[in-house]
C-alpha cells in the first residue's frame, strides 16, 4: 500500500516521525476550544492544550476564551519555548443572547479589532462580566466568524440572514458533534442553513478540556459555578467526554472530509502572531528636534553635573557609554525616559522615591535620579544591568511614600490619558484551601467538615503531605469520594479563578491601548486592567512601569523635613549615602539596635547582626538577601558565616565559578548569581536561562523547575563538575524558590535600611517621629516603637489637648529633645475632629472642659480623648472627665457639680488606669504591668530584661512579660519565636513545636507570660531563652487590651 | 412586691442532650457557625483549654483530635420545653427563657412544699433524673434570679440582703446589656453591678438610653418584667388500659374505635383536622409497638379513621399480647370547607388523596409512589421515585426540539443482543457518573430488528451490545 503524504507533513518535517501514523488521515485545526482562562468552564491551562494538539498532530489550534485573551499569551509562550509544531490562533467566543460565535483574528487589524470589541463589551459591564450590542458585531470588519446556530428555526433565520449581509466571505458556520444525541438534528439545521443562506460549513470541536480525564474536573467547576453539588446538577453537566482534544483519526469518521478540510483552509488564512505585537511608546517624551536617543543622552550628561560635580572617572565613564549603548541596541529609551519622566514630577511634589530591579542599579539610573545607589559606593563590581545575552527585560520598579502614591498615579493618568494607561492584571489562582473549600462543596460535603479539614492541615509541615494529613482527620482515601476529593483538589489548585489588579504596574501606550490588548474593569472604582499579567507582557516583551507603595520612604521624608524644621539641615537620601560608611551607624547595627530600622529589623534580621556584623555597604547588601527563606532553605547561611569569619576556606571549582560567587564567599546568594551559574557552569542559553529564572518564580504552583534538573546536572557534569557540587547547587535553586532575592533590588532596599538607621543614630527623635507619622508600616508597632524610643532616653511626653497636634512632634522639654505623642495615637478620633480642635485651641490652652465642649466636637471624640487622658490639664480624673462628657442633657459647664459622686472621688488605681493607657492609646507611659505586677508582689522571682547578660549561658532562669510578638517563620522548622517585653526591654524566647504542643493553652492564648527556660547566647552574644514552662499570667491583669502581632 | 423566683440555667442544653446518646471520651465543641464561635463544650474540651466564645480555628489549634458539632437552635429550644413540660409536674408557674433557661415564680409554691429548702428538695431530685447541667439561683425579681444564676450563683435564700450582695459582685459582662454599654461604663470605671446600681438613675438616664434604666429596675423590681407562663401543649393523648390482654387484631378494634371516637370528638371540638395518628400497643412482656395511620388528607371522622386504622392494623402481626393502648394525635389543624364542587372532574366516591390514603395504609407508607422524570443523563437514574401525590418543583420542561430519544419501555438489567439489527440513530454517547461511583460509558443507538421491533441499543467499550429498552 502506498504511503501518501499530506501536504502538512512537508510542512513540520520535524513531527512527521511521532504522527506518522496518522498521516493518513485528514488533517485538522481546531478552532474552537476554550481554556481555564475561560472560567469555571474551560478544564484545562493553555499549555496543556497546545501540547495535547501538537501531540494530537493538529494543524492548529485556536484559543477562543470567552470575551477574553487573557490565557493566550501562555499558549503562546508554550508554543514557542517548546518549539510545537502546531499553529496557535487567537480568537473569542462572543455571545450576545442567541448569537453565538468564534471570532479568530487571521491578521493584526483584525486583532486590534477584537481587542476593542472586548473592551467595549467589559467595559460596559461589571467587573467578571461583558455585555455586546449590534453595534459591536457591526465593526467586526476583518475577523472571520464561525457561527455557531442556536437551533432555534427563526432565531436562525433572522441571524443568518444579518450575518450574511455583514460578514460575507469571512463567514463560517460552525458544526460541532458532540455525541449528545442532538448531532443528528444539528447536522440538519447546518445544512438546510448552509444551504439556504450559501454558507460554507467548517468542523469544530467546542472543546473544554485536553484530555477526556478532565471532565470530572469540569463537573466540578460547573458545579462551583452554579453553587449546587454535582450530583445534583442533572442535565447541566456535560453528558459525555467528547468536548476534548480528539484524534484526527476519530475526527475523520465523524466528520465529512470537506468540513474538516474547511478548519485547514481557515487556519491557514490566520496568519496573526503575537510576536507581532510591539510595544509603541508615547512620543510625547520626546522634545521637538530630539531623537529618543539623543534626548537620553542629554539627561544623563545633565545628571552627570549634578551628580559627580567634581568630575566623572574614566571607569564611571566607560560604564556610562555601555549602558547607553545597551539601551539603544535593546531600544529602550523609552522605557528609561517614561520612568525618569515620572520619577521628575515625584521629586517636583517633593515625594520620595527610589528605583529597583536590575536595570535600575546602572549608573544611567543613578544620573538620570531614579536610584540614589552611588556608584562609587559600591566597590565589589557586579552585573549591574540588564544582561543582553540573559534576554532579560528591563526591570525597574520605583516605590514612592505610600501615603502619596496615588499622586503619581493621578498623574501618570492625567498625562497620558485613560485610554493609553492600565494596570497589568494578576490572575488569582486557586490555592490550597480555596480548591479544597470549592471542590468539597461541589462533592457535597458539610461546610463544617471542610473548615475544619483547612483549619487543621498544615501546609507548612513539610514532612506530611496534605493528602496524608487530612486522611489522619478522617477522611478515607480509599473511598471512592475521598479519592476524588483529592485527585479534583490537587487538579484544581492553580487554575485561574478571575483577574485582579497587580499591585502597581502600568502599562502606558503611544494610541489607545485597546489597540494592543483588551482592557476591563477593575474592582476599585476609575481603574482599569488589562487582561494579561505581567508574566505574559514579559513573554511578548512588552513593558511595565512599577509604581509602588512603601511607608519607608513616607518615614524617611518624614523626618528629612522634621530635621529641616529644627536644625536647618536640608537632607536627602543621595547626600547620606554619598558620605563615606560611618562607623557609628554601622555600630548601632551590628548591635541589632534596629527597632523601626528598613529591613533589617525583624527578629530574625536583629538575631543575625551581631553574628553578621555589618561594616559597609555591600554587607548590608548581603544582610538583606540572606536572611530569607531562600537562603536559609538552601543552606547558605551558616557556610557564609564560617567563611566571613575565616573558619571554612573559600574554594572555587573553577575560574568562571570564582567571577559569580566571589563576592560572597562562595556561597550563592542571590537570584542573579543563580542564573548566572547555570549559564557559565551549566551551559545554559540566555533564553533557558531566563526560563529558568521564570520558573523559580513560580515552581511551587507548578513544579516545572524540576524539569531544568537534568539539564543542569548533566551540563555541569560535562564541563567537568563534581556530582556533588552539581546537586547541591540544584538543591539551593530549590530552596531559593520563590523567595530567592534578587541582588538589584537588595541594592536598593540596603540604601534605605542605611539611611534609616543613620537616622535613626544621628537623629533619633527625628526618626521615630517620621515613624511614628507614617504608621500603618513596617514591623512594629506605635507602642513597640515609643517603648523603644524610651530605652533610647527621649522623653516621651503624653497625649494633651492642649500641647498635642494630630501629628506626633519633636518638641524641646526641659532643654532636651522629646517627642510629645500625638492625637493620631487616641484610639476612635477623627483626624478631621482633632484638627478642628487644634485650630480651635487658644493660644493659653484650654482652661476646663466646657471650653473645649465648646469646640463643637462629637460626645464620641472627646470621650475618646477623655479616656486617654489627654484631659489631665483641665481635669485630674480620667474617668470622671469622661462621666462629665457623656451627659446628653446639658451643655452647660457643670463640672463643678460632678464631684458630690463618690465613685469618682479617688483617681483610677495604677492597675485600672494602665488599662486605660492600653485600652485608649495601646501604651502606658506611666505605667507597665510587669512593673506592676512585680511592685504588688503578684508575680514569682524573675529576672529583668536589662539584667539577662548579667547571667551565664546553659542555667535556667524565669521571665515575665507581655507578648508583643509571635512569629512562626515557614522556615524554622517548627519553631516560634516570642518577643517578651517587660518594663527594661524586649526578651527573645524560642518556643519549640513539641513543647508548644505540650503547653498549647499557654502559648496560644497568652498576653501575659511566664517562661521558664534556659538561657542560651550564641555567636555575637545573641541572647535568648529557650522555653521550657510556659505560664499564663493573663488573669493578674484582667482586661489587658494590648495585642500581640501573630504570625503564622 | 415581694414575690420569689428562681432561675435555673442550662448552659449546655444540646451537649447535655448528646451526652445521652453516646459516651464521648473525645473532646467536642458545639460551634455557632453564624457568629464562629464556641458555646458549648465538654470536660475534655474544657480541659484542652477551649472556652466559650473562641473561634473554631483558636479551639482546632488547642485540640487536635477536636470534634465539632453545629450549633442547633432546634434542639435547644425542644429540649427547653422538654424541660419545662417535666418540671410542670412538680412546680407550677415556669416561664421558658429561649434558649437555655426556665424562670420559676416559687413564692406562691413555698407553702405547698413547706418552705424554700423542701421546695428546692422536691424540684432538685426532680431535675436530676434528666441529667443536664444547669446553674440556678433565687431573687427577688426575674431579672435578679437570671442574673444570679446565669453569674452560676448556685444557692437559694429568701433575705433580700444576701441577694442584693450577691448582685453588687456581678460584673457587667455578665448582664444582659449590650456589649457597646458595657463598654462605656467600663471606661468611667464601673465595672460591677454594684458600681452602677450605686449610681443614681437620674444620672443614668442622662447619659444612656432607656434601656439600661428599664433593666436596672427590673432588677431592682423597681420595674415589671412582664412573665409570660408555660402552657401545656393541647395535643390529643389518651391512655386506655385494657380489661384483659389481647391477641387477636380483630378484638383490638373495638377498644381502638372507642379512642377514636374520643379523638374524633377532641377534634370536633376544635374543628381541627389530624392527618397523622399514633397508636402505641402496649405489651405485657415486651417492648411496646408503634403503629403510624396516616391519611392524605385531613380527616377528624370516626368511620375514616376506623377504616384506615382497620386496613393498617390487617397487616400487622402482634408480637405480644396487649394490655393497654396509647392515641396520640399528631399535628392538627383547623379545618377548611372542602372545595369539593360539582366541576371539580371527581370520579368515584374516593378521591385521589383517600385512595392514595388507603393504599398506602394496606401496602405501607413506602410501597405507593409516583414516577417522575429525574435529570440524570444515565439511563437507571433518569427516573426519580417521588412521594404521591404532593407537589414537587418540575424543573422548566425541555423545550421539544432539545429533547433527547428515549424508549418508553426501560429493561432492567439490560439484555445482551443476540440477534442481527439495522442502526438507524445514533451513537449518543454517554459516559458520566463517576461521582457516585456507578460510572458508564456506553454509545447508544436506535435500532430495528427482523420482527420489525425498535429497539434501544448500546455498546460498550468491550464492544459488547445490549438492548437496553423498546420504542413503542
Amino acid at each position: 500500500m502506498a504511503v501518501s503524504y499530506s501536504p502538512a507533513t512537508m510542512v513540520y518535517p520535524r513531527v512527521v516521525q511521532l504522527i506518522h501514523v496518522t498521516v493518513f488521515f485528514m488533517q485538522y485545526a481546531e478552532l474552537f476550544c476554550q481554556s481555564n482562562f475561560s472560567f469555571l468552564k474551560g478544564a484545562s491551562h493553555p499549555e496543556e492544550l497546545m501540547r495535547q494538539a501538537h501531540f494530537l498532530g493538529y494543524r492548529a489550534l485556536a484559543i477562543t476564551d470567552e470575551c477574553s485573551v487573557a490565557g493566550v499569551v501562555r499558549a503562546y509562550t508554550e508554543q514557542r519555548d517548546q518549539q510545537l509544531a502546531v499553529q496557535l490562533i487567537v480568537g473569542s467566543l462572543l455571545c450576545m443572547d442567541d448569537l453565538q460565535c468564534v471570532v479568530l483574528c487571521p491578521d493584526r487589524q483584525a486583532y486590534t479589532e477584537l481587542c476593542r470589541v472586548i473592551t467595549q463589551a467589559r467595559r460596559r459591564a461589571d467587573k467578571g462580566s461583558y455585555r455586546l450590542d449590534l453595534w459591536d458585531w457591526r465593526t467586526l470588519r476583518h475577523c472571520f466568524l464561525l457561527w455557531l446556530p442556536s437551533l432555534q428555526p427563526e432565531r436562525d433565520a433572522h441571524w443568518g440572514r444579518w450575518l450574511s449581509q455583514h460578514h460575507r466571505q469571512r463567514l463560517w458556520i460552525g458544526f460541532t458533534r458532540w455525541l449528545d444525541g442532538h448531532d443528528a438534528q444539528r447536522q440538519r439545521a447546518v445544512e438546510a442553513l448552509s444551504a439556504h443562506w450559501d454558507l460554507p460549513v467548517c468542523a469544530c470541536g467546542g472543546v473544554l478540556f485536553h484530555h477526556p480525564e478532565r471532565q470530572p474536573l469540569q463537573h466540578i467547576m460547573t458545579a462551583i459555578s452554579h453553587k449546587q453539588p454535582v450530583d445534583q446538577l442533572g442535565e447541566a453537566l456535560i453528558t459525555n467526554t467528547e468536548r476534548s482534544l480528539r484524534s484526527r483519526e476519530k475526527l475523520a469518521t465523524l466528520f465529512p472530509d470537506r468540513w474538516l478540510q474547511a478548519s485547514v483552509d481557515i487556519a491557514r488564512r490566520c496568519q496573526f502572531s503575537l510576536d507581532e505585537l510591539r510595544y509603541e511608546y508615547p512620543a510625547e517624551l520626546i522634545p521637538p528636534g530630539h531623537t529618543p536617543r539623543s534626548y537620553l543622552r542629554t539627561l544623563v550628561e545633565a545628571g552627570v553635573q549634578q551628580r559627580f560635580p567634581e568630575g566623572l572617572t574614566q571607569n564611571i565613564r566607560d560604564i556610562i557609554e555601555k549602558e547607553l549603548r545597551l539601551i539603544h541596541e535593546q531600544n529602550y529609551e523609552y522605557f528609561f525616559l517614561t520612568i525618569h519622566d515620572i520619577v521628575q514630577f515625584a521629586k517636583s511634589q517633593h515625594i520620595l522615591y527610589q528605583g529597583r530591579g536590575s536595570a535600575a542599579n546602572s549608573v544611567v539610573c543613578y544620573c538620570l535620579e531614579i536610584t540614589a545607589v552611588d556608584p562609587r559606593q559600591i566597590n565589589v563590581l557586579f552585573e549591574r544591568f540588564i544582561s543582553k545575552e540573559r534576554n532579560e527585560p528591563p526591570d525597574i520598579d520605583v516605590d514612592f511614600e505610600h501615603e502619596r502614591r496615588e499622586e503619581v498615579i493621578q498623574y501618570i493618568y492625567r498625562k497620558y490619558g485613560r485610554e493609553r494607561t492600565a494596570l497589568a492584571a494578576t490572575v488569582i489562582c486557586y490555592r490550597f484551601k480555596s480548591a479544597l473549600r470549592d471542590v468539597g462543596k461541589a462533592l457535597g460535603l458539610a461546610e463544617t467538615q471542610l473548615d475544619y479539614f483547612i483549619k487543621h492541615i498544615n501546609r507548612r509541615d513539610r514532612g506530611l503531605d496534605w493528602q496524608t494529613q487530612i486522611t489522619e482527620l478522617g477522611l478515607d482515601p480509599d473511598s471512592h469520594r475521598g479519592l476524588q476529593f483529592i485527585q479534583r483538589v490537587n487538579e484544581l489548585m492553580g487554575f485561574p479563578r478571575h483577574l485582579s489588579q497587580h499591585v502597581g504596574g502600568f502599562v502606558i501606550s503611544a494610541g489607545p491601548l485597546y489597540h494592543l490588548v483588551p482592557v476591563e474593569n477593575a474592582a476599585m472604582p476609575e481603574r482599569t486592567v488589562i487582561q494579561w499579567d505581567k508574566d505574559d507582557l514579559e513573554s511578548l516583551g512588552l513593558l511595565k512601569v512599577d509604581v509602588l507603595a512603601l511607608g519607608m520612604l513616607t518615614a524617611i521624608r518624614k523626618a528629612f523635613d522634621l530635621i529641616e524644621q529644627h536644625q536647618q539641615r536640608v537632607l536627602q537620601i543621595a547626600d547620606i549615602t554619598r558620605q563615606d560608611d560611618d562607623p557609628d551607624v554601622y555600630a548601632m547595627i551590628q548591635r541589632a539596635d534596629t527597632v523601626g530600622v528598613f529591613q533589617i529589623e525583624s527578629r530574625a534580621q536583629m538575631s543575625m547582626l551581631p553574628r553578621l556584623k555589618p561594616a559597609c555597604y555591600y554587607d548590608l547588601v548581603v544582610q538583606i538577601a540572606i536572611v530569607r527563606p531562600g537562603p536559609i532553605q538552601g543552606d547558605m547561611v551558616h557556610p557564609y558565616l564560617k567563611r566571613r569569619d575565616g573558619l571554612e576556606a573559600v574554594e572555587y571549582p573553577s575560574k568562571d565559578v570564582e567571577q559569580v560567587l566571589s563576592r560572597t564567599m562562595g556561597v550563592p546568594i542571590f537570584q542573579e548569581q543563580v542564573i548566572q551559574l547555570a549559564m557559565v557552569a551549566a551551559g545554559f542559553s540566555g533564553g533557558e536561562a531566563d526560563q529558568l529564572r521564570r520558573a523559580m518564580a513560580s515552581w511551587k504552583k507548578n513544579g516545572q523547575l524540576m524539569q531544568f534538573k537534568h539539564k543542569l546536572i548533566d551540563g555541569m557534569r560535562q564541563r567537568g563538575y563534581s556530582e556533588a557540587f552539581a546537586e547541591r547547587l540544584f538543591n539551593q535553586i530549590l530552596g531559593f524558590g520563590e523567595y530567592g532575592f534578587p541582588e538589584s533590588h537588595s541594592a536598593s532596599f540596603a540604601v534605605l535600611a542605611y539611611v534609616s538607621s543613620w537616622l535613626k543614630c544621628h537623629y533619633p527623635v527625628a526618626f521615630y517621629v517620621a515613624l511614628l507619622n507614617s504608621w500603618p508600616m513596617g514591623f512594629y508597632a506605635p507602642a513597640q516603637l515609643i517603648q523603644d524610643a524610651r530605652r533610647h532616653d527621649i522623653t516621651v511626653l503624653p497625649v494633651c489637648v492642649n500641647q498635642s497636634d494630630w501629628d506626633h512632634q519633636w518638641v524641646e522639654h526641659e532643654q532636651q529633645q522629646a517627642i510629645r505623642l500625638g492625637l493620631r495615637l487616641v484610639k476612635g478620633v477623627s483626624e478631621s475632629a482633632m484638627k478642628q480642635l487644634t485650630v480651635q485651641r487658644p493660644k493659653v490652652g484650654f482652661k476646663d472642659v466646657a471650653q473645649l465642649q465648646q469646640v463643637g466636637l462629637s460626645r464620641e471624640q472627646l470621650e475618646a480623648l477623655a479616656s486617654a487622658n489627654a484631659l489631665h490639664t483641665v481635669h485630674d480624673n480620667r474617668y470622671a472627665a469622661r462621666w462629665a462628657l457623656m451627659d446628653t442633657t446639658s451643655t452647660l459647664p457643670l463640672f463643678k457639680q460632678q464631684h458630690q459622686l463618690f465613685l469618682f472621688d479617688n483617681a483610677p488605681e495604677p492597675m485600672a488606669d494602665m488599662l486605660e493607657d492600653y485600652a485608649a492609646t495601646t501604651v502606658s507611659l506611666k505605667h507597665h504591668p510587669i512593673r506592676l505586677l512585680r511592685e504588688q508582689g503578684m508575680l514569682p522571682k524573675h529576672i529583668c530584661a536589662s539584667t539577662l547578660h548579667q547571667h551565664p549561658a546553659q542555667t535556667v532562669v524565669t521571665v515575665c512579660g507581655m507578648v508583643i510578638g509571635r512569629q512562626a517563620p515557614g522556615t524554622a522548622g517548627g519553631v516560634t519565636f516570642v518577643t517578651l517585653e517587660d518594663d527594661t526591654g524586649n526578651i527573645n524566647v524560642i518556643v519549640w513545636k513539641a513543647t508548644a504542643r505540650a503547653q498549647k493553652q499557654a502559648f496560644l492564648n497568652s498576653r501575659l507570660l511566664m517562661v521558664r527556660g534556659i538561657l542560651e547566647r550564641g555567636d555575637g552574644g545573641v541572647t535568648h531563652i529557650v522555653a521550657g514552662k510556659l505560664e499564663r499570667l493573663d488573669h493578674l491583669a484582667d482586661g489587658l487590651a494590648g495585642k500581640s502581632r501573630d504570625f503564622h | 412586691m415581694h414575690g420569689l423566683w428562681l432561675y435555673l440555667h442550662f448552659p449546655k442544653l444540646q451537649m447535655d442532650t448528646l451526652y445521652h446518646q453516646q459516651d464521648l471520651q473525645r473532646p467536642v465543641v458545639i460551634v455557632d457557625a453564624a457568629v464562629n464561635a464556641v458555646v458549648q463544650y465538654n470536660t475534655q474540651a474544657y480541659q484542652a483549654g477551649i472556652r466559650k466564645g473562641m473561634g473554631l480555628g483558636h479551639a482546632s489549634a488547642l485540640c487536635q483530635s477536636l470534634q465539632v458539632i453545629p450549633y442547633s437552635p432546634d434542639i435547644t429550644h425542644k429540649t427547653l420545653l422538654d424541660v419545662a413540660q417535666w418540671l410542670y409536674l412538680v412546680t407550677g408557674d415556669i416561664c421558658p427563657f429561649q434558649p437555655d433557661g426556665l424562670l420559676l415564680r416559687i413564692h406562691t409554691m413555698l407553702s405547698l412544699y413547706g418552705g424554700l429548702e423542701g421546695y428546692w428538695h422536691a424540684l432538685n431530685s426532680h431535675l436530676q433524673s434528666l441529667r443536664l447541667h444547669y446553674h440556678y439561683a433565687t431573687g427577688p425579681t426575674p431579672q435578679a434570679a437570671r442574673l444570679l444564676a446565669r453569674y452560676g450563683w448556685d444557692q437559694r435564700h429568701q433575705d433580700a440582703d444576701v441577694h442584693q450582695r450577691a448582685l453588687a459582685t456581678v460584673p457587667l459582662s455578665n448582664t444582659d446589656l449590650e456589649r457597646k454599654t458595657i463598654h462605656s461604663l467600663a471606661r468611667v470605671g464601673v465595672k460591677r453591678l454594684g458600681d452602677l446600681m450605686a449610681l443614681p438613675l437620674n444620672e443614668l438616664a442622662q447619659r444612656y438610653d432607656h434601656t439600661l434604666v428599664t433593666y436596672l429596675g427590673r432588677i431592682k423590681g423597681s420595674f415589671q418584667q412582664p412573665v409570660s407562663f408555660y402552657q401545656p401543649s393541647e395535643r390529643f393523648e389518651r391512655y386506655l388500659e385494657l380489661l384483659y390482654d389481647i391477641e387477636d387484631i380483630n378484638a383490638l378494634l373495638v377498644p381502638v374505635a372507642q379512642l377514636l371516637g374520643q379523638l374524633s370528638h377532641f377534634l370536633k371540638l376544635r374543628d381541627q383536622l389530624s392527618e397523622e395518628i399514633t397508636l402505641v400497643l402496649h405489651h405485657r412482656d415486651a417492648e411496646p409497638q408503634t403503629v403510624i395511620v396516616r391519611s392524605a388528607v385531613g380527616e377528624y371522622r370516626l368511620t375514616a379513621w376506623q377504616t384506615l386504622c382497620r386496613l393498617k392494623l390487617e397487616t400487622l402481626t402482634l408480637e405480644a399480647p396487649v394490655y393497654g393502648l396509647t392515641l396520640k394525635g399528631g399535628h392538627a389543624y383547623i379545618r377548611q370547607p372542602d372545595k369539593q364542587d360539582l366541576f371539580s372532574g371527581q370520579q368515584g366516591a374516593l378521591s385521589c388523596l383517600q385512595l392514595v390514603s388507603q393504599l398506602q395504609a394496606r401496602l405501607g407508607e413506602d410501597a405507593v409512589f409516583q414516577i417522575l422524570p429525574g435529570d440524570d443523563p444515565r439511563p437507571e437514574y433518569a427516573t426519580v421515585q417521588h412521594a404521591p401525590l404532593r407537589p414537587m418543583q418540575l424543573k422548566a420542561p425541555v423545550s421539544d426540539h432539545m429533547a433527547l430519544l428515549r424508549p418508553s419501555l426501560l429493561l432492567t438489567p439490560p439484555k445482551p443482543l443476540t440477534h442481527k439489527v439495522t442502526l438507524l440513530h445514533g451513537p449518543e454517547r454517554i459516559a458520566t457518573g463517576w461521582w457516585d461511583n456507578q460510572a458508564v460509558i456506553r454509545d447508544y443507538f436506535v435500532g430495528c430488528n427482523g420482527r420489525g421491533e425498535w429497539l434501544w441499543l448500546f455498546r460498550t467499550p468491550q464492544q459488547q451490545w445490549f438492548i437496553h429498552g423498546l420504542f413503542s
